[in-house]
């Protein structure tokens, strides 16, 4: 299944909207667009909205993480939203579920 | 494709659908170790999955013809305290399997995975899928 990334500016914020299975084949554009959304000047926060995603991979995880980490040392917010049950869960047993910050919706996040 | 064959399977098993979905996830993670280490991230390695089902198991069987790995200590899942993006999947296979096997050979690797059947689901005979 291929994947759709798009990178919309709201509020300060970076939404980047995946639709589509975070594997190996595609987690590798998944963390390169999260990476640039973090390197980019002028945001203060960028924000992944997994509502179209089924299904995440340990890699996916990964490029989420890596995500994490960028922002932490660039002081810039990171947050994920949207997240379904199956994503949910792999989060829950890589025990990363509490290190992100998680909002039902783009709407909900924003307002934070 | 091999995704949605293994939950097809595991819901054939008896497995609901969320324990489907998990070991839909531990044979995904297998396939995508095989390709990263055994194939060192080539694509068109063959990989053969086997499952069988029989009495009280569920058993997936992964052969490759990759390289070895030369640091087995690899295998092992790393400690989850420490905020790092690598070695999760191994994780999540062990979390989700009840036995994950390793032989490696001069010509083969094999990886067999284990999932115990719910006690009032076992089956009476045998059967493989290839």
């Amino acid at each position: 299944m291929s994947i759709q990334i798009d990178v919309r500016k709201q509020e300060q914020t970076a939404v980047i909207n995946v639709v589509g299975d975070i594997d190996l084949y595609s987690s590798p554009q998944v963390r390169q667009t999260i990476l640039d959304a973090l390197n980019e000047k002028g945001d203060n926060r960028v924000l992944v909205n997994l509502t179209g995603v089924k299904y995440i991979d340990s890699s996916g995880v990964a490029s989420l993480v890596e995500g994490l980490q960028l922002a932490r040392r660039s002081h810039v917010r990171f947050a994920l939203c949207g997240l379904n049950k199956a994503p949910r869960q792999v989060l829950e047993l890589t025990r990363l579920i509490n290190v992100f910050d998680i909002f039902e919706t783009i709407e909900d996040a924003l307002k934070a | 494709m091999v995704r949605s064959v293994v939950g097809q399977l595991a819901g054939l098993c008896g497995f609901e659908e969320d324990e489907a979905r998990f070991i839909v996830v531990a044979v995904d993670e297998a396939c995508a170790n095989i390709i990263r280490h055994a194939y060192e991230g080539r694509t068109d390695g063959d990989i053969r999955l086997t499952c069988s089902v029989d009495n009280d198991r569920m058993e997936f069987t992964l052969t490759d013809r990759g390289r070895a790995p030369r640091d087995v200590a690899r295998l092992q899942p790393r400690s989850l305290e420490e905020l790092r993006p690598g070695g999760l999947g191994m994780h999540l296979i062990r979390s989700v399997m009840d036995e994950v096997r390793f032989r490696f050979g001069e010509e083969e690797n094999q990886l067999q995975l284990t999932k115990l059947l719910h006690p009032d689901r076992r089956v009476q005979t045998g059967a493989i899928i290839e």
